[in-house]
C-alpha cells in the first residue's frame, strides 16, 4: 500500500518544525537586513553553478523557476530533500575564525494536477541570520572605548506553493506562491570596566508575508538532438512589515524595558532573470542564468551599510556518460559542473561585497525510484584589503534524496 | 517495503543530523562595519550651583568633650569656644578631724584634637559659675553651640599658659584659688555632721559649677579635652598626717556640659556673616566661588543640580551606570589646618533641611595632591541616588547637603572649603557614566 506517503508528509511536516529553530549561517555578512538571502535551487541546480532559469527535470525539482514544473510525468510523485553542510572561514586580516553548520535544508514535492497544470510544494530557507561579533565603540566624552558584541540568530523560511502551466506547446508559464514566515534575533551586549555585568538590547523581528513571484519557459528544437530553452523569471517589488518586540536588560540582569515597537520596514527588490540551457540528447546539458535585484530602491536601516542593485551570473553542465540500461554504474551517474559570479546587495565602506566560486557534483541512482545527489561548492566572499572586510571562504556541500514513483495509476477498464 | 524502510532511514538521519552546528565565534571588526544602536556617555559637565547655609544650632551638651580656645583666620572668622560644666561628688564628702588643707586644682586630659596653631601659648581661666546649670532651662533638654552664656563671676579661680600636645597623654593641673579651696574645705569640715552629710545637693549649691574660658586677647588654638568622669575632676588635696590625699569633684550631670562656640565674622567683613537662619544661604559666586563647611560654627555646603533631570527629556531611555560627586578643596585652604577624612551627604529640600543620610550607602575616599595640590578631592559614589533622580518626575530641584559625620560636627571645628570655580579644572563636579539605548 501507499503507507509511505502519509508517512512522508509527517516526517516532513515535523522537519518543518526544526527547520524552523534553525540557523543555515554564520556569518558576520548576515546581519544586515534580514540576512543572508539564500539562492533558490537544489542538488542539481547547486552542482551547476545555481544555474536553473531554463531548466525543467522529470526527475528533479526546480524552485528557480516556477514555470519548471512541466516536465513531471502525469503519474509520477516527486520527492526531494537536502541536508547542507557548511564550513566557512573569516579573515579579517589579523584574525581567523571558523564555523561549520550543518542543516536540513529543504523538502519538497511535486506532481501532476492536470495536462496543462502540475505544481509543487515545498518548504526551503528565505534568509539567515548567524552572526557573533564582537567590536568597539567610543565612551562619548572620552578617549576610551567600550566593548560591544553582536548576535544574530534565525531566518525565514518560504513555504511555497509552485504552479506551472501550459500555455500552448513548449510555452509555460509559472506563478509562485510563498508564504514567508520566521524569526530573526539581534542581540547588542555592551561590557565595560566601569560596569559589571553587561546591558543588553534584544530585538525579536517577526515577518509572516505573502509573497509572488512568476516565471515563464519556452523550449525549441533546433535539430532533432539539440534542444534549447529559454527561460525568464520576475518578481515584483514588495514590502513587508517587520515588528520588533524589543527588551532592554540592565546589568543585574533586570528587565529594563519590554516593549513591542512599531513595524519596521524591509523592501524585497523587483527583479528579473533570464537564462538559457541547450540539451545535447540526454548526455549533456549546458545552462546559465544572469538576475538583476533593483535593490537601490530599498533602504538599509543600518547607516554604515548602502543597498545597490545586484546582479549574478552563473554558468553550469551536466554530463551523463551513456545513456544504455547495459552501461555500468558509473556511466549512468550524472556528472555536474559550474561557476558563479555574485555582486551582492550590500555596499559597505563603499565597496559592493563580491561572492564567487565553482561547483561540482554528481547524481547516482540508486534504484528506479531513488536518486542521491551530491553537490559541491568552493568560494570566496568579501575582501580584506578592501578597507578591513572581512574575507569569507567558505565550502558546502548538499547532499539530497530524490525519490519518483508511480503514483497516479490509470483506472483499468473493466 | 523496502523502499520505504530506506526512505524513512534517509529521512530520520537527516533530522538527527541537523542539528549539528559548531561556532567557535566571536570575530573582532572595527566599528566601520556594523552599527551599534546604544552608546555609553560620560558626562562631568553638568552645572552645580554651590551655597553656603549655615546651621540653625548644633547640640553641644553631652558630647563628653570640651571645647576651649579661640582662633581666627580670614575664612571662617574669629572663633570663641568656651565651656560650662558641673562638678560634683556621689556620695557625701566626709574629712577626717585633724585633715589639713593643701591645695585644689582643676585636671584636664587632653582629647586628640585641635583646631589652630600649637606653637603659639595656649592661655586659659577658670571661673566659678554663678548662676546654676539648670535643666529645666534647658531647649528640649540639650544645649547648643548657640546657647546663652552662663554667668559666671568675673574674676577666675585659675588659669594657665602652656604650649598644648594634643595628642600626648600629658595630663594638664590648673592650680585653682587656695582661698576658694580653703573655703570648700572648711564648709566640709564644719557641714559633714549635718544630717544626711555634706551631699551633692549642698555642694551644688555652694558650687554651681565651671566655666573654661580662652584669656582675654589670646588668640592661638582650641583645644578639646575629654569630659568624663576620668577625664576631667576638681582635685582637693590635704594630708592627714604624713600622708596625702585628695577628694575628687568628677564631671558630674554630663548631660548638662555644653561648647558655646561664638563666630565673630564681622571682623574681615565675610559674606559669611550674611547667614542668619538656616534658609538663608550664600551663593559660592558670591564668595569667591567656595563654599564653606565647618563643625562647631555650623557652615554647611549645599550642592544643587539644576539640570540634571533634564537627562530624562533629552534622551528617552538612559540607565545611569555610575555617578561620582567630587568634592574640591580650594587649592590654599587645607595647609595649616588639614582636612576632615570624611564626608556626610544629606538630601536636602530647598528650606535647607536635611533628610535622607546618603552617607550610609554610599563609598568615598579622598586623594590628597601632596606635590602639587592641583587634584585633591574627595570622590563620593552615588550612583543610586543620582538613579532616583533621573527617574524622579516631579518639579524638585535635587539638592543634597556636605556635612561632616555627626560627632565630628558636634565636638571639632573640622573644615573644609570647596571650591566651585564652574567649570575649572579642580572644581567641584558630578560625573556621570550613562547608558542611551
Amino acid at each position: 500500500m501507499k503507507l509511505i506517503y502519509p508517512i512522508l508528509f509527517i516526517s516532513i511536516f515535523l522537519n518543518s518544525l526544526a527547520l524552523e529553530a534553525q540557523t543555515i549561517t554564520s556569518s558576520p555578512y548576515s546581519m544586515y537586513g534580514i540576512g543572508d538571502i539564500v539562492p533558490n535551487g537544489f542538488g542539481q541546480s547547486k552542482a551547476m553553478g545555481g544555474a536553473g532559469i531554463a531548466m525543467s527535470s522529470n526527475l528533479w525539482l526546480n524552485n528557480i523557476n516556477p514555470a519548471s514544473y512541466h516536465s513531471i510525468d502525469s503519474l509520477f510523485f516527486l520527492l526531494e530533500a537536502g541536508i547542507d553542510g557548511r564550513q566557512s572561514t573569516f579573515s579579517n586580516g589579523i584574525q581567523k575564525q571558523s564555523n561549520h553548520n550543518i542543516n536540513f535544508s529543504y523538502f519538497a514535492l511535486a506532481f501532476r494536477i492536470t495536462p496543462w497544470w502540475s505544481n509543487s510544494l515545498g518548504l526551503a530557507p528565505f534568509s539567515s541570520v548567524g552572526n557573533n561579533i564582537n567590536t568597539t565603540k567610543a565612551i562619548e566624552g572620552s578617549s576610551e572605548n567600550f566593548n560591544v558584541n553582536l548576535q544574530g540568530t534565525g531566518g525565514i523560511n518560504q513555504y511555497y506553493w509552485g504552479n506551472s502551466f501550459k500555455i500552448v506547446k513548449d510555452l509555460y508559464v509559472g506563478l509562485n506562491i510563498s508564504y514567508l514566515l520566521g524569526t530573526i534575533k539581534q542581540t547588542e551586549s555592551l561590557t565595560s570596566g566601569y560596569f559589571s555585568g553587561s546591558l543588553t538590547t534584544e530585538d525579536k523581528m517577526t515577518l509572516n508575508k505573502l509573497y509572488f513571484n512568476y516565471g515563464i519557459q519556452y523550449s525549441f528544437n533546433i535539430n532533432k538532438n539539440i534542444k534549447t530553452t529559454l527561460g525568464g523569471i520576475f518578481g515584483n517589488k514588495d514590502q513587508m512589515g517587520l515588528k520588533h518586540d524589543v527588551t532592554i536588560f540592565g546589568n543585574a540582569n533586570d528587565t529594563l524595558e519590554h516593549n513591542v515597537i512599531q513595524q519596521s520596514s524591509f523592501t524585497l527588490p523587483q527583479y528579473f532573470g533570464l537564462g538559457a540551457s541547450v540539451k545535447f540528447g540526454d548526455k549533456l546539458l549546458l545552462a546559465s542564468d544572469y538576475k538583476f535585484y533593483n535593490w537601490s530602491q530599498s533602504e538599509s536601516l543600518q547607516p554604515n551599510v548602502k543597498f545597490v542593485n545586484s546582479t549574478n551570473y552563473c554558468i553550469g553542465a551536466e554530463f551523463m556518460p551513456s545513456t544504455s540500461f547495459r552501461a555500468s554504474y558509473i556511466a549512468k551517474m550524472k556528472y555536474r559542473l559550474g561557476g558563479y559570479l555574485n555582486n551582492s546587495y550590500l555596499m559597505i565602506q563603499g565597496q559592493q561585497i563580491r561572492d564567487m566560486g565553482l561547483s561540482a557534483g554528481i547524481g547516482v541512482p540508486i534504484s528506479n525510484k531513488f536518486y542521491i545527489s551530491l553537490a559541491y561548492q568552493i568560494g570566496q566572499r568579501g575582501a580584506v584589503k578592501n578597507n578591513g572586510l572581512i574575507t569569507e571562504k567558505y565550502q558546502t556541500l548538499m547532499f539530497n534524496v530524490s525519490f519518483a514513483d508511480i503514483w497516479f495509476l490509470k483506472p483499468k477498464f473493466d | 517495503m523496502n523502499r520505504f524502510w530506506i526512505l524513512l532511514y534517509f529521512i530520520s538521519i537527516f533530522y538527527i543530523i541537523s542539528s549539528c552546528k559548531k561556532n567557535d565565534n566571536n570575530l573582532t571588526v572595527g566599528d566601520n562595519l556594523v552599527n551599534v544602536n546604544s552608546d555609553i556617555v560620560i558626562n562631568d559637565t553638568s552645572t552645580l550651583k554651590t551655597y553656603t547655609v549655615k546651621s540653625d544650632s548644633i547640640i553641644t551638651s553631652g558630647t563628653a568633650k570640651l571645647l576651649v580656645g579661640k582662633y581666627q583666620d580670614g575664612n571662617f572668622g574669629s572663633i570663641t569656644a568656651t565651656s560650662y560644666f558641673q562638678v560634683g561628688v556621689s556620695s557625701a564628702l566626709t574629712l577626717e578631724t585633724n585633715a589639713v588643707f593643701d591645695s585644689i586644682s582643676l585636671v584636664l586630659h587632653y582629647s586628640n584634637y585641635y583646631y589652630g596653631d600649637t606653637t603659639r601659648p595656649y592661655a586659659i581661666e577658670a571661673h566659678q559659675l554663678m548662676d546654676k546649670l539648670d535643666y529645666n532651662q534647658n531647649d528640649n533638654g540639650y544645649r547648643y553651640n548657640t546657647s546663652k552664656a552662663i554667668r559666671s563671676d568675673p574674676t577666675p579661680i585659675g588659669k594657665t599658659t602652656f604650649y598644648p600636645r594634643p595628642s600626648s597623654n600629658t595630663v594638664i593641673y590648673v592650680s585653682l584659688s587656695k582661698d576658694m579651696g580653703k573655703n570648700l574645705f572648711d564648709t566640709i569640715m564644719e557641714r559633714q555632721t549635718e544630717t544626711d552629710g555634706y551631699d551633692q545637693t549642698k555642694f551644688l549649691n555652694y558650687f554651681r559649677g565651671i566655666a573654661l574660658v580662652p584669656k582675654a586677647g589670646a588668640i592661638s588654638s582650641i583645644i578639646r579635652f575629654g569630659a568624663t568622669d576620668s577625664s576631667l575632676y576638681m582635685r582637693l588635696y590635704y594630708h592627714v598626717g604624713e600622708t596625702s590625699k585628695y577628694l575628687n569633684f568628677s564631671i558630674f550631670n554630663g548631660y548638662l556640659q555644653f561648647n558655646k562656640i561664638d563666630d565673630d565674622l564681622s571682623f574681615n567683613k565675610s559674606p559669611l556673616d550674611t547667614l542668619r537662619r538656616l534658609k538663608d544661604r550664600l551663593s559660592s559666586l558670591k564668595s569667591g566661588n567656595a563654599t564653606y563647611c565647618q563643625g562647631g560654627t555650623g557652615f554647611l555646603t549645599k550642592i544643587e543640580f539644576p539640570y540634571l533631570k533634564n537627562l530624562q527629556f533629552t534622551t528617552e531611555h538612559i540607565k545611569i551606570l555610575k555617578a561620582q560627586l567630587i568634592l574640591c578643596p580650594v587649592k590654599s585652604t587645607y595647609k595649616t589646618i588639614g582636612l576632615p577624612p570624611k564626608l556626610f551627604l544629606y538630601e536636602a529640600n530647598d528650606l535647607n533641611q536635611i533628610g535622607y543620610n546618603l552617607t550610609d550607602t554610599l563609598s568615598q575616599h579622598l586623594t590628597v595632591d601632596n606635590i602639587y595640590n592641583e587634584t585633591t578631592a574627595y570622590t563620593l559614589d552615588i550612583t543610586s541616588y543620582i538613579s532616583s533622580i533621573i527617574q524622579d518626575r516631579t518639579d524638585n530641584i535635587p539638592a543634597v547637603i556636605v556635612t561632616l559625620p555627626n560627632v565630628d560636627f558636634k565636638t571639632t571645628l573640622e573644615r573644609v572649603i570647596l571650591s566651585n570655580g564652574l567649570g575649572q579644572a579642580n572644581s567641584t563636579r558630578l560625573k556621570i557614566w550613562y547608558w542611551r539605548y
